[in-house]
């Protein structure tokens, strides 16, 4: 790796960071600015005498400026203290741990479905002539309109009322079991997402197959599938990439709708959960770990593409 | 008995909706032979190139024959045809830069075939690709394999493709306009090459261009080509005595390389457009660590009279465009000054009023007429919000007035104002063009390349149009090009430019006819002419790993 490339990464990293600094303040403040007193959620129902509310005030350092407030939150973030929850008033970390498997079991689910699907079904309509490309067309018009929620409904009347073949509430217990539950909730969540995924890629591939380089392969003798994954795919994916990173990463907060719709126990379920409730210490940790996963899923995918592209990272020379 | 590599008998091709675009091409290239194909846009010769490679767009059909090697094209099955046609000519295309894979290096570009096809061992193929860079006149192949077409220039790319088509060692190569995206020196050394090739390999060659003038200095036989059919095929040495085809001639009196320049209207004294001194630097990535300064416009200095017409020449990257662009406010220098009619116009307009009062006195005419105009705007739509610009009161009828007076200013007819650029050829798009920027009544126009995307013919119909233009308006021009012809046939004095620095300038007859700097007189030997064979020179400047664009 030359030099430059490794400044650009450091520039990179540094890009990074400072995005999680600002979505951490912005975070806390947001959160912190929504109307209604935590003292209400910190009582737990009961309607507090002026002592208590005292007590909970100190013992939640209320009574500091915000901005104390929010570097109390970071320094403790920081060191592996994500806090305590209002509601339950257990750790945030004991909270979110047990529920975070099941989350990115669901999310890996949702991806697996959307790579095979959505990529495949756009490699094929744009290479398998005009009776496969309107049929994916079709297809993937009536995807991009239907979202996770009514996707969720028909799921559950078809497979789990009509047919019976999936289970509809629940994650059931170890990994085959778990897999099992997750197959209506994680298509449910997919749906979307192959048709856009299957729109881009086969976008992507079209356009490549045009390029006038390909002519140049063809020309040579090469063979149509050498053509197909040295030449149009390869060039492809960098946009197919791009956009599945941003995908990918958007599907960690969609998957609460599914969550909730299923009755699975992840993390969107309890941001959901904690939001409705003002539980402000899981909903700050909670957005700030999607916003991390985010941020280094894109870099991921940046890094990706510029061992694929390398001019991709270059500054333009304006010469 | 020679024999024949490639026969194309009765070619038509067809589109998919039927209309029949090549009617009749009919040709045969000899062994060793090089045979030009000439002809304007559109009358077929690409098509009927891409025919006999298997390029041709989906549902495009074909008919008549085509034996390559003596075999009938249409006799083969898929994987044999494709492996005739790997092994037994190779192609080279245009624009080298959009036909090679941006994302691959050299290296695996130039043993892809080799390996794939002819199945070689890679090591080997590798070292075959070196020696194929080195027979193309590439000074450092091994280090050339491991770059990517981003890194090279335009030059260098087209002999990389011209070295990858003789993997295979083909008898027979086609060059499809191999050279009219290249500089005038550029073009020399690629032709060099070509022509060395050619004596050590018994290459028989299939030169397509617009380029009558070319295809007679480099080729044996010319075979022209009119809406489709090959109409006539001449002896390269003596075609200029043998043309029967009346189409042929017209070519051929377009691509007089030496035409003198009409009358030159009497200049008169005052200038309208003085630059001193002009410095535009670039910072570049170094090819070791950190930044350097390019100097893209170094010491510039010229004047433009009013109602004259100045050429600046140069190779790409010398610094023309970036003067061009200074002038018109879409650069801003580093130093020196631009005064137009005794005022300083070195730094950028403030205020859009000032940008707009600016505009009125230069207007500029780019080079690709394709992309300068917005493709979903009819001309006379795209001329009525030119002349709105710039009279902003004007009503209604004025407007539609001033846009026919545009019209036929340019002799476009009436009847085409209603269209949309796809519905025009290149000519009458750059036609619009230049319409456009007379709308603002300007007293200086700058034409950056204004005829180079254009065939010859046309291109002397522009240039015509535009002399006609500055006699009746006493419009001054400044006129950017890579092309001394053309250059020749519009301007009076002429500034010769080199890695950003004026080389030499003076009234146009001196300079052209009696050159004093080595590299003007590089530019001039090698316009292709009767009787000019391309030469191999040293490098007239060093071309760096960035390559220029």
């Amino acid at each position: 790796m030359s030099a430059y490339a490794i400044r650009q990464l450091a520039a990179k990293l540094g890009g990074l960071l400072l995005t999680l600094l600002l979505a951490s303040i912005a975070i806390f403040f947001a959160v912190a600015l929504t109307p209604g007193d935590p003292v209400t959620a910190l009582a737990g129902g009961v309607r507090p005498t002026p002592e208590l509310i005292e007590a909970i005030r100190a013992e939640h350092h209320l009574d500091d400026p915000v901005w104390m407030q929010y570097l109390r939150w970071v320094g403790g973030v920081l060191q592996g203290d994500l806090g305590t929850s209002f509601v339950y008033k257990t750790p945030v970390a004991e909270l979110i741990a047990p529920r975070i498997g099941i989350s990115l079991l669901l999310v890996a689910y949702a991806v697996v479905l959307i790579t095979v699907f959505g990529i495949g079904s756009g490699i094929l309509a744009a290479v398998r002539g005009p009776r496969t490309d309107r049929a994916v067309l079709i297809g993937t018009s009536i995807g991009v309109a239907m979202p996770t929620f009514v996707v969720a409904i028909v799921l559950i009347w078809v497979f789990g009322r009509v047919l019976g073949w999936f289970p509809v509430y629940g994650t059931g217990e170890g990994l085959l079991d778990n897999l099992y539950h997750l197959t209506l909730p994680a298509i449910s969540l997919a749906v979307l997402y192959i048709a856009y995924m299957s729109r881009i890629t086969r976008g992507a591939i079209v356009a490549q197959q045009h390029a006038e380089h390909v002519d140049t392969a063809r020309v040579r003798g090469l063979s149509p599938s050498r053509i197909f994954r040295r030449h149009v795919l390869l060039n492809a994916s960098p946009q197919i990439l791009a956009v599945s990173g941003a995908t990918i990463a958007g599907l960690i907060a969609v998957s609460a709708v599914a969550e909730q719709a299923f009755g699975v126990g992840g993390i969107g379920s309890l941001l959901v959960e904690a939001a409705a409730r003002k539980d402000l210490p899981v909903v700050q940790v909670l957005s700030l770990l999607l916003v991390t996963v985010f941020v280094v899923l894109n870099a991921v995918v940046d890094v990706a593409i510029a061992i694929i592209d390398p001019d991709s990272v270059k500054s333009r020379r304006s010469a | 008995m020679t024999t024949t590599v490639l026969e194309i008998d009765g070619l038509s091709v067809a589109t998919p909706d039927g209309r029949t675009l090549v009617h009749d091409c009919t040709l045969a290239v000899n062994a060793g032979e090089s045979l030009g194909l000439v002809g304007e846009s559109g009358s077929g010769k690409t098509l009927s190139t891409r025919a006999v490679a298997g390029l041709l767009p989906a549902g495009f059909t074909t008919g008549g024959t085509v034996r390559l090697d003596g075999r009938d094209l249409a006799s083969l099955p898929g994987a044999e045809l494709r492996e005739l046609r790997a092994t037994r000519m190779g192609m080279a295309f245009q624009t080298p830069r959009a036909h090679l894979n941006p994302l691959r290096t050299i290296g695996d570009f130039m043993i892809e075939g080799l390996v794939a096809v002819a199945g070689e061992a890679p090591v080997a193929a590798y070292r075959r690709a070196v020696d194929l860079l080195a027979e193309v006149g590439i000074r450092d192949p091994d280090r050339r394999m491991r770059q990517r077409p981003g890194e090279l220039s335009g030059g260098l790319l087209q002999r990389v493709m011209i070295a990858a088509t003789l993997a295979m060692d083909p008898p027979l190569l086609l060059a499809d306009e191999i050279t009219t995206a290249l500089d005038v020196t550029t073009q020399e050394e690629v032709m060099a090459v070509i022509a060395d090739l050619r004596r050590h390999r018994d290459l028989a060659l299939l030169f397509i261009t617009h380029d009558l003038a070319l295809a007679g200095a480099v080729c044996d036989r010319v075979a022209v080509m009119q809406d489709g059919r090959t109409i006539e095929t001449l002896a390269a040495a003596t075609m200029r005595e043998d043309a029967r085809e009346p189409y042929t001639r017209r070519l051929l009196s377009a691509s007089l390389p030496d035409e003198a320049a009409g009358v030159r209207q009497a200049r008169r004294s005052d200038t309208v457009l003085e630059v001193a001194g002009l410095r535009k630097a670039y910072q570049v990535r170094a090819a070791g660590r950190g930044r350097e300064e390019l100097l893209a416009v170094d010491d510039v200095s010229f004047a433009l009279a009013a109602g004259g017409a100045h050429g600046i020449v140069g190779e790409s990257g010398s610094g023309k465009s970036t003067t061009a662009r200074i002038i018109c406010g879409l650069e801003t220098a580093d130093g020196g000054t631009v005064t137009v009619k005794e005022e300083d116009w070195t730094a950028p307009a403030r205020s859009a009023p000032a940008r707009r009062a600016r505009a009125r006195v230069v207007q500029m005419v780019f080079q690709d007429p394709y992309q300068s105009l917005d493709p979903r705007q009819t001309v006379r739509s795209c001329l009525a919000e030119a002349v709105a610009v710039h009279r902003r009161i004007a009503s209604r009828d004025e407007i539609a007035a001033r846009v026919d007076a545009l019209l036929d200013a340019v002799r476009l007819a009436p009847a085409l104002a209603d269209s949309r650029p796809r519905a025009l050829s290149g000519g009458q798009r750059q036609r619009v063009a230049i319409a456009r920027a007379l709308a603002a009544d300007p007293e200086i126009l700058v034409l950056d390349e204004a005829v180079s995307a254009l065939d010859v013919t046309t291109q002397v119909e522009i240039l015509t149009l535009l002399d006609g233009i500055r006699r009746e308006t006493g419009v001054a021009l400044l006129m950017i090009s890579h092309d001394l012809t053309t250059v020749r046939r519009l301007c009076d004095h002429v500034a010769v430019m080199q890695a950003g620095r004026i080389v030499e300038q003076g009234p146009i007859a001196d300079v052209l006819d009696d050159p004093r700097s080595d590299y003007t007189r590089t530019l001039l030997d090698s316009i292709p002419r009767p009787g000019w064979t391309p030469q191999r020179r040293l490098p007239a400047r060093i071309v760096t790993s960035g390559g220029t664009r």
